[in-house]
């Protein structure tokens, strides 16, 4: 059997998780290649003169003695579509994320024995379609076919480690604080009942009071950064049903520092420290993925799934149908739908949104003057629905003709729709 | 109000092609269409084994191949045909109601009137020789059905009109002279009066002895102004464009035109 990985990538650390089909848990992988700590740095270091790449503690250590030159900040690199020399030849973002991701694959590949990747779930803080593309070019050319991979943002992955937690734990609202180098985190989940399926939902954002974790290294950094964090934990918690609260990010790997803090969250709340969350939650996706049935049957709605169901009422063999193009809880980067239509006595194609917080159904007109006059019913056309994120839905509409009594006219009609 | 209809992604492997249109036909929905608005060039030969086949295997419709062979003798051809078109669900209700009334409408009438829509469908399709022949069987099928002679001109004029467009101006001259001697009527007269101004005839034929000056200057209006029509059609209009392009685009366009013009002069054929 082969291996269900998540991985987690952010700029500042990595983490991998792997799933263990006996027990039903997941395990997290360190650079060491030992199962037991969590973190692995992002970044990049090339051996001088030799085709040897490291990361991690590994290329840190190479970079200080001397013996090569390191890259960091990848995903910001990626995403700026920006480059780097290593040892006088020009690296693309691609190729360093590429070469990063492969070494994390191996390394999971070494621990857990086994060569064999079944699927694969990389999860980023904020998904793009950029950094999507590029990490599944990156996965295939780590010798994982596209179709063992997704890209989900921390927002997935984290109901997938929460819903996998014994169910009190969400019986109301669950509070995640992240705290990391690159700033604190706020996450939000709460169930929503009484529909079917259950409706999941998530928030989260970046808190403007985050700090650098250089602070925590001086007694009055300690005492500034529990008062920062106890500051927080009060305006986000006030007034809130919330039955856990997790703590995660390398910053909140020791609470020592944050007496108040704790004592706050602790009042009337679970806390729990789940230093791997989102590789956690990453790994009991893939996992998942390979499900006939999934283990989760809830309706998602976060950042990276899609926010209303999409859909288009046609004729299929003779009787009237709904046509389901995006399924709200789905996630964006995977929805992409193409159907064929034969245009029946109309030129404006209707689009059903329905949200899947509310009932209110809203519909997308698109004007189809611009296609061929024929007479009825000879105008095919190809409509494909895909996604640039959750809620920004790309319409584009393709003339077929009807075979060689009406060629197509090869028009292209688009259109950019925002989701409620 | 408009509707959608769902069709399948899936391309057919291998296309029927027909040799009524001399087209091919790619989906189940473009052979609805063909049945319902050919039905006129449709027969018995239409549903053979090539068609089932493709019904079928490309159309993936086994069950509407198997109801074919089992009422192929129970059931009429009409009623074959409304199976086809029930079965893909491309037409509403409402067509294919209208469908089987055409079909009602053709065997109540008589086949000498069907044949003769027959041939001029096949004549406004561009099948001149395909038209002849119907329009010969007319004449000398095994019925004899033109005993009333204004029909007999009729069909001799529609087969002047065929010969016309196949630029055989003396078998098109023959024809509507054939048309006036069997009903002296004007508008044959007239036929025959543009066929000798479009084919330069230096005598003109008998059968306009007489027109008066009057009619013939009528005429010769209606007649300027059907070459200004054609003058006028975009066909024309297009070669005077393409002569006009960079040598590169005028022999591509040249070329293109040219299997454009052969694909139609071979469908005329047949």
């Amino acid at each position: 059997m082969g291996l269900k990985l998540g991985i987690s990538i952010c700029d500042d650390y990595s983490q991998i998780s792997c799933f263990d089909d006996d027990t039903g848990t997941v395990t997290c992988i360190n650079s060491a290649g030992s199962l037991i700590g969590p973190r692995i740095q992002t970044v990049l270091c090339k051996k001088k003169g030799e085709d040897e790449w490291f990361i991690g503690q590994e290329a840190y250590r190479l970079a200080l003695s001397g013996g090569g030159t390191m890259v960091d900040r990848i995903i910001k690199l990626v995403l700026r579509d920006g480059f780097a020399t290593i040892d006088g030849t020009k690296f693309s973002s691609k190729q360093i994320l590429s070469r990063y991701l492969q070494k994390l694959v191996e390394l999971a590949q070494t621990a857990c024995g086994s060569t064999e990747v079944d699927s694969l779930v990389v999860t980023v803080q904020e998904l793009s379609a950029v950094l999507s593309d590029a990490l599944i070019k990156a996965a295939e050319k780590a010798g994982i076919r596209r179709n063992k991979v997704s890209i989900y943002s921390h927002c997935e992955t984290m109901l997938y480690y929460l819903l996998s937690q014994p169910a009190d734990i969400y019986s109301n609202l669950v509070s995640v604080f992240d705290l990391r180098d690159e700033g604190l985190f706020y996450y939000e989940m709460k169930v929503v009942r009484g529909r079917k399926p259950l409706l999941v939902s998530a928030e989260h954002e970046k808190l403007p009071e985050g700090f650098s974790l250089d602070v925590l290294s001086s007694d009055s950094g300690r005492k500034l950064g529990d008062t920062i964090l106890s500051a927080c934990a009060e305006r986000m918690l006030s007034g809130k049903i919330v039955s856990a609260v997790c703590l995660t990010g390398k910053g909140l790997a020791n609470i020592d520092f944050c007496p108040e803090f704790i004592r706050y969250i602790c009042s009337r709340r679970r806390v729990f420290q789940a230093d791997s969350i989102f590789s956690d939650g990453a790994a009991y996706a893939a996992a998942d993925k390979l499900r006939s049935e999934s283990l989760y049957p809830y309706l998602f709605s976060c950042e990276g799934r899609i926010s209303s169901t999409v859909s288009v009422y046609a004729l299929y063999g003779g009787r009237r149908e709904q046509i389901v193009l995006a399924m709200a809880g789905a996630n964006w980067y995977e929805s992409k739908t193409v159907v064929n239509f034969i245009l029946d006595d109309t030129d404006v194609l209707e689009l059903s949104v329905s949200p899947a917080s509310s009932t209110h159904v809203e519909t997308i007109s698109i004007d189809l003057k611009e296609l061929p006059k024929r007479p009825n019913k000879t105008t095919k056309i190809e409509l494909s629905v895909s996604f640039t994120n959750e809620k920004t839905m790309t319409v584009r509409i393709r003339d077929l003709g009807f075979g060689e009594l009406f060629p197509s006219s090869e028009k292209v009609i688009r259109m950019e729709c925002k989701l409620p | 109000m408009g509707n959608l209809i769902l069709t399948s992604s899936k391309k057919t492997v291998h296309s029927y092609y027909s040799t009524e249109l001399g087209i091919h036909l790619y989906s189940a929905e473009e052979l609805c269409y063909f049945i319902y608005n050919n039905l006129m060039l449709l027969d018995e030969s239409f549903l053979d084994d090539r068609l089932k086949d493709f019904i079928r295997n490309e159309l993936e419709l086994p069950e509407t191949a198997d109801k074919l062979d089992k009422w192929r003798d129970s059931c009429d051809f009409g009623e074959l045909l409304l199976m086809i078109l029930q079965d893909i669900h491309y037409y509403s209700g409402h067509e294919l109601m209208r469908f089987s009334e055409e079909l009602i409408r053709i065997r109540k009438e008589g086949s000498e009137s069907i044949f003769l829509e027959k041939g001029d469908y096949l004549f406004s399709i561009g099948k001149y020789y395909a038209a002849l022949n119907i329009y010969n069987k007319l004449l000398t099928g095994r019925n004899g059905i033109m005993s009333d002679r204004s029909k007999r001109a009729l069909v001799y004029e529609h087969i002047g009109f065929s010969f016309a467009r196949l630029f055989d101006y003396g078998k098109a001259l023959a024809s509507f002279i054939n048309a006036y001697k069997n009903d002296p009527q004007p508008r044959y007269r007239k036929d025959i009066y543009f066929i000798s101004r479009l084919s330069l005839m230096k005598k003109e034929p008998e059968e306009l002895l007489g027109v008066p000056e009057e009619v013939r200057s009528e005429w010769d209006d209606e007649y300027g102004k059907a070459v200004e029509r054609t003058d006028a059609d975009a066909r024309v209009m297009y070669v005077d464009e393409l002569m006009s392009r960079d040598e590169i685009k005028k022999q591509k366009g040249l070329t293109s035109l040219a299997y454009k013009l052969k694909d139609d002069y071979r469908r005329s054929q047949g």
